[in-house]
């Protein structure tokens, strides 16, 4: 893509369908019937890692829908699969078997090329340890899956400050991770997922590092994305406050939705 | 990128400046040895080059041309010949004193030489001799027959005089069929190798016949007959003969034709063979140079792959966030490449500083100037060439471990 190609993709957000608004989700609706599409679609994963002799089924046959808008929050005890649902769905690791489907596509057989892209430009990641580069300033790491996708420094960092005004970090662009509490490196993480106009943002433990109050913050911050801007949002967490405010939960055990 | 890559390199400072100085010792060792080699072989050459022997002929072993003073003779009376210089080199020495100085005498090693002929063999005449020989002839010679009148002329070499308190004019003794004969000191030397290591290597110059008599090379002692060995005869051309590669060839092949038993080499010939042997000499010094850069790319890309495991977590970061392969290799690429190329700079100027330090200890102790072949354009030419391939290779493994860092199951560890 040219950069000024990518500058109106991004500003414009013409690289996703959304529209702000009421999600258009069905609670509890996992095999995606209805008239509208899932965005996101796991038919039948199964992800096993083996270590020496021992096979562990991360995904056993897991089949989900999510929905456009949707707060999906996903709970389940250690080891029970949730983060490698995570990383199957955001086109990090490939399934052993079964598909994922990101806007009716299957994802799984694409090159590895083509999965960053589409990690680049449709979908955001949030991390439990913020993962900012410490030799950056805030805005610099906003700007850097911008600068990536070929936005120029200009744009990048007038998108940056935006939206760093919009996750409450407007007068902290200029800090550096170390001088940031662990909320205002969350929000900055936010912010850098938000960078490319994604349609989806999977969180992994966005509040596990961080007090109550912060982490308040922080899920305010993600409901208010999909109930404003129409982001689709998968929460990964341990914690049930977190859970219930998702407009949908899901419980996993043993690679298994319950 | 080159911000971050660059801002990346201060993370850790101690790290970063550890092998910055081990890249600056690397680079100050190659480039000073690199300019040493350079300028030894420069000054080398241009002596050999400013000499102007034009034709170089040798026997192919010690004393190994009989005729010499013939030779020469039949040389010179070629067409386009201008000078004929025979000349005798002794590996055995002789000895020599102040007049009439008890204790053990010095031996320097005897070079013979027939004065108006052999300023083609002494490069920079004037720059390194004072005074001259006053018989230009070798009388001594007589057609053969060897009796003809001594000169007792001698030149030494400027250590010799130094360490017999001799100036021109002033009287030696020399060893003559075991009886001391007085010579006078007409003049002295200062030969291309000099200086501490060479200060105790003397050199005297005689008349070539005197010197024949005096090492038993004048006649063979079995048929009485001349013998009159020498070892090299150095042919210098007139001006039309050396400048026109034709008529250069042509009387080259002429002399190899009329004395097919010797060993004829054109100038060119001689310095090409000098040219190799030097180049051998440059080789093993930007080998012996490169053993350093060696050790600082290694150090450098021992640092960088400590780099990339610390950063695991991050670099699986900006994998999840879309960030290409590509981007990340060029990140981790452009921060070895930074430390090498910082090194290599500043490391240039120290060697800078050591080069003057070597030049002026080799002009010390063996006596050779060495100027100016630091920074010359083939010393960069190469210095810049070790240090990018160096910088390459030690860029390019730690910056591809990073490229395929796994982003799935480096964040799974990192929850773990």
């Amino acid at each position: 893509m040219t950069r000024e190609a990518a500058e109106k993709s991004v500003s414009d957000g013409s690289n996703t369908k959304r529209t702000a608004g009421t999600p258009t989700s069905r609670p509890g609706g996992e095999s995606g019937g209805g008239t509208t599409p899932p965005v996101l679609e796991a038919v039948e994963v199964t992800k096993i890692y083996r270590m020496g002799p021992t096979e562990i089924r991360a995904l056993d046959s897991l089949s989900l829908s999510i929905y456009k808008g949707e707060l999906l929050t996903v709970m389940g005890p250690s080891g029970s699969g949730k983060t490698t649902l995570l990383n199957v769905l955001g086109c990090l690791d490939v399934p052993d078997s079964g598909k994922v489907l990101l806007d009716g596509e299957d994802v799984t057989r694409l090159p590895e090329k083509a999965r960053t892209r589409i990690r680049l430009r449709k979908i955001g990641f949030i991390f439990q340890q913020f993962y900012l580069i410490p030799t950056l300033t805030a805005l610099e790491n906003v700007m850097l899956p911008m600068l990536e996708a070929g936005l120029s420094r200009k744009r990048a960092a007038e998108r940056g400050r935006s939206l760093l005004e919009e996750v409450g970090m407007g007068d902290r662009a200029d800090h550096r991770p170390s001088q940031m509490s662990g909320g205002e490196q969350q929000r900055t993480a936010i912010a850098r997922a938000l960078a490319n106009n994604p349609e989806i943002i999977l969180a992994d433990e966005p509040t596990g590092e961080l007090d109550t109050t912060n982490a308040g913050m922080v899920i305010d911050l993600l409901r208010r994305l999909t109930a404003e801007e129409g982001i689709t949002v998968v929460v990964v967490t341990h914690d049930p406050r977190v859970a219930e405010k998702g407009t949908r939960t899901i419980n996993m055990v043993d690679g298994r939705v319950v | 990128m080159i911000s971050l890559a660059f801002r990346n390199l201060g993370r850790r400072k101690g790290r970063t400046l550890a092998v910055l100085v081990s890249v600056i010792v690397a680079g100050s060792l190659l480039s000073s040895t690199i300019g040493i080699g350079d300028g030894l072989v420069s000054t080398v050459r241009n002596r050999v080059e400013s000499a102007r022997v034009d034709i170089f002929i040798t026997g192919g072993q010690l004393h190994g041309i009989t005729r010499g003073h013939e030779i020469a003779g039949e040389i010179e009376e070629m067409e386009g010949v201008n000078l004929s210089s025979p000349m005798l080199f002794s590996p055995t020495t002789i000895q020599v004193r102040r007049p009439g100085e008890a204790g053990m005498p010095l031996t320097p090693y005897p070079v013979g030489l027939i004065p108006s002929r052999a300023g083609v063999l002494l490069p920079g005449e004037n720059d390194s001799t004072t005074g001259w020989f006053s018989v230009p002839d070798d009388p001594h010679y007589a057609g053969g027959s060897y009796e003809g009148p001594w000169t007792y002329e001698i030149g030494v070499t400027e250590a010799l005089a130094r360490d017999l308190n001799l100036s021109i004019g002033d009287p030696i003794e020399v060893m003559v069929d075991g009886e001391w004969r007085n010579f006078t000191v007409v003049m002295t030397y200062r030969p291309i190798l000099g200086g501490q290591a060479f200060s105790g290597v003397y050199l005297v110059f005689l008349h070539l016949s005197e010197l024949q008599t005096i090492l038993s090379l004048d006649v063979d002692p079995s048929t009485g007959a001349p013998r009159d060995a020498v070892d090299t005869i150095s042919v210098s051309l007139e001006e039309e003969y050396r400048m026109d590669r034709d008529l250069y060839v042509s009387l080259l092949d002429t002399i190899r034709e009329e004395y097919p038993f010797y060993d004829v080499e054109s100038k060119e010939e001689i310095v090409g063979e000098m040219e190799s042997n030097m180049a051998m000499a440059s080789a093993f010094a930007l080998a012996v140079g490169s053993v350093g850069f060696v050790i600082g790319a290694l150090f450098v890309s021992t640092a960088m792959l400590m780099a990339v495991d610390e950063r695991r977590g991050e670099i699986a970061m900006m994998r999840a966030i879309g960030i290409s392969g590509k981007t990340i290799f060029s990140i981790f690429f452009l921060e070895a490449l930074m430390i090498i190329m910082m090194g290599t700079l500043l490391g240039f100027g120290v060697g800078h500083l050591f080069y003057g330090f070597m030049a002026d200890y080799i002009m010390r102790s063996a006596g050779i100037v060495i100027t100016g072949y630091m920074g010359g354009t083939g010393m960069m030419i190469k210095y810049t060439a070790a240090a990018l391939a160096f910088g390459l290779l030690s860029s390019f493994y730690p910056a591809a471990k990073a490229s395929r860092t796994p982003a799935a199951a480096t964040l799974r560890e990192d929850v773990l």
